[in-house]
């Protein structure tokens, strides 16, 4: 589903991320850990075509982000750790634009769009300007409009940051429900308890660097992933 | 406190208003714009800024100064000065107070930390109060030194001008600041509170206008009514009178009553907001919740959704439409006009056909249209816009080029719809069948309009600023948009000047401006063409 194989950027003199290679299969739910600034949303970001990348190659489903973006554009789903929405835009009004884009026909963005705002409980406030939501509900807003158009790979960062419990539940029931039907979610997290229990697979980058990554039991061993984690901070330093 | 937060904000005025970014295609993303290039550019902005309002005033004070004297009426020259200074310093800062003081994005913050809230808004009236000296400058200094020169100055005047310089402000501020609060008050539970605040700004200048438009009559009347309608004045606004007689005559009396008139209601309204300060920055505000019922979901092409953003954002912000748009307005209050005083339209056209023969009303409507063209400059801020949610146009499968296309469709919306329209209310008005006129008439603007469009594009594409605090930043004081502005008044002048040099006795105006029309046409194809190629290059280039 997605590949990613000798990922390089660099920031001037500074190596965001160096020589980095990791494979998400379809059904796998793959977490992406790593310390403040070890080059987790650079990752992603590459992967969303965001950013360009000095060298390596990245495909997503067999599509390349370098030779045809908008291809790849059209199988994933990005959601950023700070979702800056459309302001002066209302909640349905910003869901119907990205449908638009993304060419989701009217029942079908109708069903979708009714399921997923009851689903995060925000139906009611879809006339509301995305300007008058809480953090929270515009994370809600991205999400919803980030699965219109059923994409095949999900890449979040973050997504578990301003949901209150019972919509992180949904967001990971949600993250199944991807995974059932041939997808992927690729994440990152900070939260290590979220990872452990929801990731198939998980990579932990370290200073722009594969430290580690694998099934969740072939990573962890008899550890836990705190653990784990800081022994791999601890050895890369 | 109240010094360090005053120098805070006085440091994000002008970290928004000088710093800058460019493209760099070295780095293939955009930079800090240092060095020359900015300094010029900063420098140009100011020296046109002090020279156009600066030349304006000279003019304006210069055809007062001696029959205001020789009538012994020398204060009312004064208390115009200060009526100018009132009126400006208050329009211009009502917004500004009710965005800096009231709905401030630092309020919460500042008011957690252990900050008395009077130093929070003492600091903030300071930094609105510098930008009042600002306006006031540009006014007073010519009447100045108009006055100096005039020989009508005394050093007890000069002390008494210096003074008034200093209070005058206060005046204005404290009227400012009242009104933003009632502002405030009035549209934080409206649900259409743009469109509230779009219609009192065209209010506002629209009443500038007229006044500016009939300030010469409004000088002969003064000059032929002198006395009665100084006596008027100074029962109606007697601040004025008493700043006016205290400069022109040296009256300490009158210089003392202005100091009390204006810090007594400077000070009484300080108070009064210090004592609401907290209740106003903290109440939760919002317009009245209105709940979603599902319907049809229209649908549309994804260029088509793209522009409907594009109008969506415009229409969002009145300070957008008015800063942006202003030629729109022009063009259908011309062309109204036309309608409706068409008389008047053919008379001008007539004595302009004096100055170049052949100048036909229709060859004169399509300079004029395109001229006002030459005013709107939303393009130039478009992509800066995007600010922080530059991700989603960037994330989703859209074609850069698509996205600037979205763009430029919405500059023609808003810039050649009215002009268009304008043209069509001159056509019937003036009832210009000449095929050629009537040609001009729709071309010329049209091609200036498209012009204004992708060239404005193409800047912000150069010189993109995605990191501002509030939107207004790049559309009022974005980079694109001044070089935008005098690049296309430079473009004017460029055009005009070879015919009024040496090609009036050549060629015909009406075959002249067909040539500029084949010129701006080739300049819009190779703008359009950039735009679609190496622009929407560059566009996919920026970095989120």
């Amino acid at each position: 589903m997605l590949k990613i194989d000798n990922l390089t950027k660099t920031y001037g003199e500074k190596t965001a991320v160096d020589n980095l290679t990791l494979h998400v299969a379809p059904g796998e739910i793959y977490g992406f850990i790593g310390h403040n600034g070890a080059g987790k949303s650079t990752t992603i970001k590459a992967v969303a075509g965001l950013l360009a990348f000095d060298s390596g190659e990245i495909t997503v489903c067999g599509k390349s982000v370098k030779a045809d973006p908008l291809a790849v554009k059209r199988e994933i789903a990005y959601l950023p750790d700070n979702p800056d929405l459309y302001e002066f835009l209302s909640g349905i009004k910003y869901l119907n634009f990205v449908a638009d884009v993304f060419d989701v026909p009217s029942t079908v963005r109708q069903e979708r769009v009714h399921k997923y705002a009851e689903l995060f409980e925000l139906t009611a406030d879809l006339a509301q300007p995305v300007s008058s939501y809480s953090h929270g509900m515009k994370q809600k807003l991205a999400l919803i409009s980030a699965l219109l158009h059923e994409p095949q790979l999900m890449i979040m960062d973050e997504p578990f940051v301003g949901l209150d419990p019972k919509a992180a539940k949904a967001v990971k029931d949600l993250m199944r429900e991807v995974c059932n039907r041939g997808g992927a979610i690729f994440f990152s997290t900070h939260v290590l308890e979220v990872a452990e229990k929801l990731c198939d697979k998980v990579a932990i980058i370290s200073h722009g660097k594969l430290a580690a990554s694998g099934n969740m039991e072939d990573v962890l061993g008899n550890e836990s992933l705190e653990n784990v984690f800081f022994e791999l901070e601890d050895s890369t330093k | 406190m109240i010094f360090q937060l005053f120098i805070i904000n006085l440091k994000a005025i002008f970290s928004q208003m000088f710093n800058r970014t460019r493209f760099s295609p070295r780095a293939q993303r955009p930079l800090p714009l240092r060095g020359t290039a900015g300094k010029i550019g900063i420098a140009a902005r100011i020296i046109y800024c002090v020279g156009a309002f600066g030349f304006m005033f000279f003019g304006l004070f210069g055809s007062m100064l001696d029959e205001f004297f020789a009538l012994g009426i020398g204060w009312l020259y004064f208390a115009i000065d200060g009526v100018l200074v009132f009126g400006i310093c208050t329009i211009s800062c009502i917004f500004t107070a009710q965005s800096q003081i009231f709905n401030a994005k630092d309020n919460d913050l500042l008011l957690s930390m252990p900050l008395k809230p009077s130093s929070i808004l003492l600091a903030r009236i300071l930094t609105l109060l510098v930008t009042e000296y600002a306006f006031e400058a540009l006014i007073s200094i010519p009447a100045l030194l108009v006055w100096l020169r005039g020989g009508y100055g005394t050093s007890l005047g000069v002390v008494f001008f210096v003074v008034g310089f200093i209070l005058l402000p206060l005046i204005a501020l404290a009227v400012a600041c009242l009104l933003a609060w009632i502002l405030t008050l009035v549209t934080s539970r409206m649900r259409r509170k743009n469109i509230v605040t779009l219609v009192i700004s065209v209010a506002f200048f629209a009443a500038y206008f007229y006044f500016a438009f009939n300030m010469q009559n409004y000088i002969t009347r003064l000059v032929e009514n002198g006395a009665e309608i100084a006596a008027a004045f100074r029962r109606v606004f007697p601040p004025v009178y008493f700043y006016g007689n205290s400069v022109a005559n040296g009256a300490p009396l009158d210089a003392l009553l202005f100091a009390l008139c204006a810090v007594i209601p400077f000070a009484l309204i300080i108070a009064l907001l210090s004592a609401n300060f907290v209740r106003v920055a903290t109440t939760k505000r919002g317009a009245k919740r209105i709940e979603y019922r599902e319907k049809a979901l229209k649908t549309s092409t994804a260029l088509f959704a793209l522009n409907k953003k594009e109008l969506s954002h415009y229409w969002s912000n009145p300070m957008y439409v008015l800063n942006m748009s202003m030629g729109s307005m022009f063009m259908v209050v011309g062309g109204v006009a036309a309608v409706v005083k068409r008389g008047a339209l053919a008379e001008l056209a007539s004595q302009f056909s004096l100055l170049i023969p052949g100048l036909t009303p229709g060859i004169l409507a399509g300079i004029a249209l395109a001229f006002f063209a030459t005013t709107n400059c939303a393009s130039a801020s478009l992509i800066s816009i995007e600010g922080k949610s530059l991700w989603i146009a960037r994330s989703l499968p859209v074609r850069a080029r698509d996205a600037l296309l979205s763009k430029l469709l919405m500059h023609l919306q808003i810039g050649a719809l009215p002009g268009v329209f304008a043209s069509l209310l001159i056509i019937i008005a003036l009832s210009l069948y000449n095929p050629s006129e009537l040609l001009i008439a729709l071309l010329l603007p049209f091609l200036f309009t498209l012009f204004m469009g992708v060239g404005g594009l193409a800047l912000n594409i150069l010189l993109p600023k995605f990191d501002w605090v509030n939107e207004v930043q790049p559309v009022k004081q974005g980079m694109p948009v001044v070089l935008l502005m005098f690049g296309s008044m430079a473009l004017l002048i460029v055009l005009a000047l070879p015919y009024i040099i040496f090609l009036r006795g050549v060629l015909t105006i009406s075959a002249y401006v067909w040539l500029v029309i084949a010129v701006i046409a080739a300049l819009d194809a190779l703008l359009y063409r950039w735009l679609v190629t190496g622009g929407a290059k560059r566009f996919d280039a920026y970095e989120v």
